[in-house]
Parts: C-alpha cells; sequence; structure tokens
C-alpha cells in the first residue's frame, strides 16, 4: 500500500470531506502579531511532556510532525513527503522531505525522528507519550531520508498517531536544550517563554514551506478572568480566545468578533469500577444508564452545546460510530426493575467523586444526583480541586465524574479506555472488547474495521462501566479578520495559515 | 547605636522565622495529595512513568533528604531549580516580586496619603455629612471583594467604554504612555480595598487625639486651627502605620486575586501557580520573599514609630 501527497488520507478513515487545511480562497497577506489567550500557563514547552491545550499550541509552533491530522481527522504529509506499510500492517516505511532546516541551521535528516522516538520510548524518559505514540518496537534509519518503524503488532492508525501532540520531530543534536532552547523545525522560532504571563514566538525565515507562516510573530497571553478575556477580544488587544464557556458567547456576539464551534470527542463520563459491588453487577450499571435525563443535561450544563452520548467513547460524528441499542432513555421504573433484580430494590447509597475545576463537571454530578433520587439511588456528591482529583480520585475512587478531551484515532479513542490493562481502564474487563480492539487496530480495510469497532460499541454501551452522558462541542473566537485557522475538534491550534485580512 | 543593635537583633529574628516558615511550608505540601509528577502528567499517566518521572526529579529520595539539600543551597545561594519549568526558580521569583512591588506601591502612594486625608476630615468634620459620606463610601469600596470590584472594573471601564485595557500584560513592545493605561484599574481595584481599613482607622484615632489634653493646651495656647491639627494627627497616625505596615506585606503576597482577574504576571500568580502544581523550589522561595516582606514592613513601621512618638525608644 502506497500513500503520498497526492492522496494523503491513510487507510482506515473517511473519504476527504475537505481538502486543504481551511486556508481561504483570496491570496493571504504577510506580517502581523497574533496574539491568542489562554485562561492557563503552559507548562512544559517539550513535546514529549506535554498534555495541555496551551502547550500543544506552542509546539506545534515550534516543530513539524511526519503527518498533519486536520480538523476532519484526515491524514496529511507534513516532514514525511509519503508512507506505506507491508501487508501485513507491522512495519511502516516514512520518506522525508529533503532541504527541511532545524531553527538553529541544520538539516533534518533521519536520525533526528529515530532520535526523537527513542527518546519517548525510553521507559527512564517517563513519557507519558510512551504508551500513546503506537505499538512501536524499533525505528531505525534505512538511508538520510528513510525511516522504518517496526511495530509488535500491526497497527493501521500509525499515521495518525505520528501526526499527534506527542510526535513532534525534535533535533538530534539538542537533546539537553528542549526544554530551555528549543530548535525545530516549525513555522515559528521561541523568542521568550515566560510561565505565567505569555509565549513569543517569531517568524522562522526559513521554513521548509515556501510563503508560510505569513504572521510575523505569534504570542500565547495567559489571561486567567475571562471577563479580561472578553474585554480584550472585543476591544482588540487580543485576537483569538482559546475557548468560550457557553455563558460567556452572548458578550461575543458583537460586531469584529467571530464565535466559531465544531463537535468535539470530548467527553464527561460518569465512572463506575465494575471490580467493586455494586458496580460490579452489569444491571447496576445499566440501571444507572437509564437515570441519565440526556436531553436536560445538554440544555442545563451546556446551554445546548453537547451532543448525545451512549455510554462509550465514539462520538457521532466519527467514521467508525454505528448506532446502539437499546437507547439509554430516562427511564425510572426500568432503572427500579433492574436494581430491584440486582438486589437493590431497597434503594442504593453512592459516593460520586467530581471536581469544580473542569467545566461542567460539578453540574453533571450534582443533576445526576437530582436525576438519580427518584430511582432510591442516593447520591452524596463530593467536589474536590482538580489536582487533588488526579491524585486520588481518577482510578482510585470506585464511581466519579472525569473529563477526557478525546483521541484523533479510532484505536486511541476506544483502546485504552476499555481494553483489559488499557492504560486509563479502571477495571473493565470483557473478552468480546478484547478480542474487537485487538482485531480492529491490526486491520487495514476500513470497511472491515469500521465492522469490529461498530461491535465493540455495542457492547460497551451495553456492559460497559461508563455513563458517557455527551460529549462536548469546543467554541473558540477570533477577530473577524483573523483567517487561515481551522478551529480543530481536538483544540488543536494551527498558526501555519493563520493571516490577518485588509 | 542603642537602634541599631535593635534592628539586629529584629533582623535575626527574621532569620528565625523565615527558617520555621521554609520548614512548615515544606512539610505542608509532603501532606498534599498529589506531586509535581502527577501535575505533569495529568491523567493519561502510568503508574512505570510517574516512577519514572520522579526518580528523574528526585522526588524519590527521602523528604528531610531534599529538604537538607534545598535549604544548604539557599544558604549558599542558590536558590534551586523550578520542578515544573526546569528552569531557574531565583528569576522568575524576583521577576515576580518586581511586578508585585511596583503594583503594590503605586496603590499604596495613592492609598496611604488618600485615606490619612480622608480619615483626617472625616474626623474633623464628625457625625456631619461629609463624616458620614466618607465612611459610607470607604464602606462599600471594602464590602465588594475584590473579585467584584475587579470584574465590574473591566466590565465597565474595558469592556463598556473601552477607556483602559483590561490586562496589565508585561509587553516590551507597547509604549510607556500604554503600559502606563494597564496600570489604572487594577491599582484602583487595590485602592478601593486598601481605603476603608487606614481610613477609619485614621479617623477614630485622630477623633481620640483631638479630645487630648495636649490637643486642648494647643488650641489655648492660640495655636492657628491648622496647627493644632497637624499636632493631633502625629499622635493619631501611629495606630495607622501598623496597618500600613501589614498591608504591604498583605499586598505582595496576598494581590493573587488582582494579579489573576487582570491577567498580571506578579508573585502572587507564581505562589499559586506553584501550590497548585507542587514545585516546591518555587514556592519556597516565594513565600520566603512574602514573609521577608511582611518582616521588614514590621520592622519599617516599628522605626517610623521611634520617629513619630519620641517617647519610643529601643
Amino acid at each position: 500500500m502506497q500513500y503520498g501527497a497526492a492522496a494523503a488520507a491513510a487507510a482506515a478513515l473517511q473519504p476527504v470531506t475537505l481538502a486543504g487545511s481551511g486556508a481561504a480562497s483570496a491570496a493571504p497577506k504577510r506580517g502581523g502579531t497574533l496574539k491568542i489567550a489562554w485562561a492557563s500557563s503552559p507548562l512544559s514547552i517539550d513535546p514529549a511532556y506535554a498534555v495541555s491545550g496551551d502547550e500543544y499550541m506552542i509546539t506545534a509552533a515550534i516543530y513539524d510532525n511526519l503527518t498533519r491530522v486536520d480538523e476532519k481527522f484526515v491524514v496529511h504529509p507534513q516532514l514525511a513527503s509519503g508512507w506505506s506499510s507491508n501487508e501485513h500492517g507491522d512495519v511502516w516505511t516514512f520518506n522525508l522531505r529533503r532541504g527541511v532546516k532545524f531553527h538553529h541551521g541544520r538539516e533534518l535528516n533521519a536520525r533526528d525522528v529515530v532520535f526523537t522516538f527513542e527518546r519517548i520510548l525510553d521507559p527512564k524518559n517517563g513519557s507519558p507519550a510512551r504508551t500513546s505514540v503506537g505499538p512501536i518496537d524499533k525505528i531505525e534509519a534505512a538511508d538520510d531520508y528513510t525511516v522504518r518503524f517496526r511495530l509488535s503488532i500491526p497497527y493501521a492508525d500509525l499515521p495518525i498517531s505520528l501526526g499527534t501532540t506527542y510526535a513532534r520531530i525534535l533535533p538530534a543534536d539538542r537533546a539537553a536544550l528542549i526544554k530551555t532552547a528549543p530548535s525545530g523545525t516549525g513555522p515559528f522560532r521561541l523568542a521568550e517563554f515566560r510561565p505565567g504571563a505569555y509565549t513569543r514566538m517569531v517568524r522562522f525565515q526559513n521554513y521548509w514551506d515556501p510563503g508560510r507562516p505569513y504572521l510575523d510573530e505569534l504570542w500565547e497571553v495567559n489571561m486567567p478572568a475571562m471577563a479580561a478575556q472578553v474585554a480584550a477580544l472585543t476591544g482588540g488587544s487580543v485576537h483569538a480566545m482559546f475557548e468560550v464557556p457557553a455563558s460567556y458567547m452572548p458578550a461575543l456576539q458583537t460586531s469584529g468578533v467571530s464565535l466559531v464551534s465544531v463537535k468535539s470527542p470530548g467527553f464527561q463520563p460518569l465512572t463506575m469500577n465494575n471490580a467493586e459491588k455494586p458496580f460490579n453487577d452489569v444491571r447496576v450499571r445499566q440501571a444507572l444508564k437509564y437515570l441519565v435525563d440526556r436531553d436536560a443535561l445538554i440544555k442545563a450544563v451546556w446551554q445546548g452545546h453537547a451532543s448525545m452520548g451512549e455510554d462509550h467513547s465514539v462520538p457521532s460524528f466519527s467514521p467508525y460510530y454505528a448506532a446502539t441499542t437499546p437507547t439509554h432513555t430516562y427511564d425510572v421504573a426500568k432503572a427500579k426493575a433492574l436494581l430491584a433484580e440486582a438486589g437493590y430494590g431497597s434503594g442504593l447509597n453512592l459516593e460520586l467523586w467530581t471536581s469544580n475545576e473542569r467545566v461542567g463537571l460539578q453540574e453533571l454530578a450534582v443533576a445526576y444526583q437530582q436525576m438519580a433520587a427518584p430511582a432510591g439511588v442516593k447520591i452524596d456528591v463530593k467536589n474536590v480541586p482538580w489536582s487533588v482529583h488526579v491524585a486520588t480520585v481518577y482510578k482510585k475512587k470506585p464511581f466519579y465524574a472525569n473529563n477526557w478531551f478525546g483521541r484523533a484515532s479510532i484505536d486511541e479513542t476506544l483502546y485504552p479506555y476499555f481494553r483489559t490493562g488499557g492504560g486509563f481502564n479502571d477495571a473493565y474487563s470483557n473478552k468480546d472488547v478484547d478480542t474487537l480492539l485487538d482485531t480492529g487496530r491490526a486491520t487495514i480495510d476500513f470497511k472491515k474495521r469500521k465492522e469490529f469497532y461498530a461491535r465493540a460499541e455495542q457492547v460497551i454501551h451495553v456492559d460497559g462501566p461508563w455513563v458517557v452522558p455527551y460529549f462536548t462541542m469546543y467554541t473558540a473566537a477570533m477577530r473577524s479578520n483573523v483567517k487561515g485557522i481551522a478551529v480543530h475538534p481536538l483544540r488543536w491550534w494551527d498558526f501555519r495559515e493563520a493571516y490577518f485580512e485588509g | 547605636m542603642r537602634s541599631l543593635g535593635f534592628i539586629a537583633r529584629r533582623l535575626g529574628a527574621l532569620a528565625v522565622v523565615l527558617a520555621v516558615v521554609s520548614v512548615l511550608v515544606f512539610a505542608i505540601v509532603q501532606l498534599l495529595p498529589g506531586d509535581v509528577a502527577t501535575e505533569i502528567l495529568g491523567t493519561s499517566a502510568t503508574p512505570e512513568d510517574l516512577a519514572a518521572l520522579r526518580l528523574k526529579l528526585g522526588l524519590t529520595r527521602p523528604a528531610p533528604v531534599r529538604y537538607a539539600e534545598w535549604i544548604g543551597g539557599v544558604v549558599r545561594g542558590d536558590w534551586g531549580v523550578s520542578l515544573l519549568y526546569q528552569m531557574p526558580v531565583r528569576p522568575l521569583v524576583l521577576e515576580g516580586l518586581g511586578r508585585s512591588a511596583v503594583l503594590a506601591g503605586l496603590a499604596l502612594l495613592i492609598a496611604v496619603p488618600l485615606s490619612i486625608g480622608l480619615g483626617v476630615v472625616a474626623a474633623l468634620r464628625r457625625d456631619r455629612l461629609l463624616d458620614h459620606a466618607i465612611s459610607t463610601l470607604t464602606l462599600i469600596a471594602l464590602s465588594l471583594p475584590e473579585f467584584v470590584w475587579g470584574t465590574l472594573l473591566i466590565l465597565l471601564f474595558a469592556y463598556r467604554f473601552r477607556v483602559f485595557p483590561p490586562s496589565s500584560m508585561v509587553d516590551p513592545q507597547a509604549s510607556l504612555a500604554s503600559q502606563a493605561a494597564r496600570f489604572v484599574l487594577p491599582v484602583l481595584t487595590l485602592i478601593l480595598a486598601l481605603l476603608a481599613q487606614m481610613t477609619r482607622m485614621t479617623r477614630a484615632s485622630m477623633i481620640d487625639a483631638l479630645r487630648q489634653p495636649f490637643t486642648e493646651a494647643a488650641r489655648l495656647r492660640g495655636l492657628r486651627p491648622r496647627r493644632v491639627v497637624a499636632h493631633a494627627l502625629r499622635n493619631a497616625l501611629l495606630p495607622t502605620v501598623g496597618i500600613v505596615a501589614l498591608n504591604v506585606g498583605f499586598l505582595l503576597g496576598g494581590i493573587v486575586i488582582v494579579e489573576t482577574i487582570f491577567s498580571y504576571p506578579g508573585l502572587g500568580r507564581l505562589l499559586v501557580d506553584s501550590v497548585n502544581h507542587r514545585d516546591v523550589p518555587m514556592l519556597q522561595m516565594a513565600t520566603l520573599l512574602v514573609a521577608s516582606a511582611y518582616g521588614l514592613a514590621n520592622l519599617g513601621a516599628d522605626i517610623v514609630y521611634a520617629y513619630l512618638d519620641p517617647r519610643i525608644r529601643y
């Protein structure tokens, strides 16, 4: 199988619905300084440790990946000019673009790619990327411009994995400087990194893609208060807002500002540990799934800015989505019957852990508490700060609300959460699901693959350990004269094509 | 010479206080759930990744050993490296301290004379309309918390009427005039918070001083009213000086809310971030700076007391 620049979309992906990267048709103008406001401040500008949106934005500007995953989850070449896999799908060969320069002047070659992935895969480095860049067994430089990935199992999603945030290509000759004085092949050079204040990046003159980027400077500005962000955007002192909570949308419906909403694969599950009582009984899990009024939650918690969830992690716009049965509508009688069958006819007392530091999470828990009460399920909501949630609730408490932003590939969307022993899996283990997910990730043919995943979704829908009431939407705002930015469902910001109009 | 000895003794005591503070902060962070490794890696971390990162950051050694290493470094002038940013702590906290000092200094520079003036006027016009107006207005200023004032000021002066910028983000490219404009709203918010306490204290002690026999004597000796007021004020200022000193400490460490609302990267923000992310070296130095500011401001207040009241000698 051979994929190149012309046929950019990798196998096992949906057909290309939108070509190009979202750049407008008019000839873009050079120049200008674009500032984007973020409520948070980046912690790490080392791609192997970057775990939040502000960090992704900075590393996407400084570095390139081998591939680029666009806002429709279609894969395009970036530093790789093309790629192919063997019949079995466990050996992948990537050809590198020639004449690509790092910011410090040296030309990119295959050894840099090998260095990047060996650094991620070295357990001594403790990078969270180690378990999520794909089942890479060994990576080798066949020659200066060819790299070969040898996988431990056949893996169809490798081209997508290589386009994700961890897999930015680093220079092999500056290992000690990655955290403090980074050099990449990306469109912007790092000029200043001031934690808690701003990060300033300037145009890289020798970027390999001719003419790009269009901007002279790119600033990530830390503005914790939403009111300040809104005033700064409407006043024009910043040009984009990373994320707009629903309650601030009316204030931004004003001339000179554009609000952009996209459906995201992000979701907020109520996670049950099914190794522990009472969640070890599938009837209890099902009862709790019938006790969510999903429409009401979407309206009350998200002011309509969310779409229906079906108690698994695949959103309806995914090419691998398939409708599941039966529909889990709000049904107190059915839930009561299921609970009685499971031996909890006299009622059930549960502790539900949540955090007020993620938008919607606390509201979800409190609303669910009300919805579950009529069925005799008494819920005690425990609210903690997010850092405490990460340290003591996540994977430790038997019942908690959680916040996920979603992933690019179908394998990463299901496998880590529901496969026995998966990285983000509390205790769920189902032989059918395991077989389906193992077969799915190794199947190159899209149609066959989709069938495996559809079956996995159905099993998880009925049997799985999660209540997934909804998928969130992602809304950003920009000055209306900012063009060439495609708002990405994964909240990835790419400024390669960005420019100011007029 | 005796006062120099006093200052030396006070500085020695401050050093002891700082040492105790550093032990307390270090111990408390150990008790918090989570550490910098869980913060860096987030929810996607596997236990093996966490273990490897902890080893890399030196978090696996016993807490007393880590503390001893840190305090040894500080004594030698090495302030350590931020666990989070992998950057030296010293420039980060000094930069934050400098920024907070500018914001706090501007606020004090306006709020102190203003509130003393208001307090004196209120005392002289005691129980008259002006007195009631001053105490009502300063009380309103105090009653709303800073985050409400800050947000209100932004909505009014930056969103509805675009008079002042909403953010105090330090911008090396901006002109001096626009830099100055950035300070208006945060400084105003701080002044509103400071005003009531100092005004009321000045008013109360001024009323008290005006009743004292020495004021009466001055008046009977035929001093002009202005001189009488000055006479009383010098005596009335003592409690206000104490409050100003406390406010210096509050302003340097406690203006977190104002710094957050106005995106001002000062020491308060640094403190909150380093607590949230369990960045112990950064937290320690930021705390020590704030504690030093409290200590030095109180020492300064004692010196000013001695100047204002010749009876006080140390």
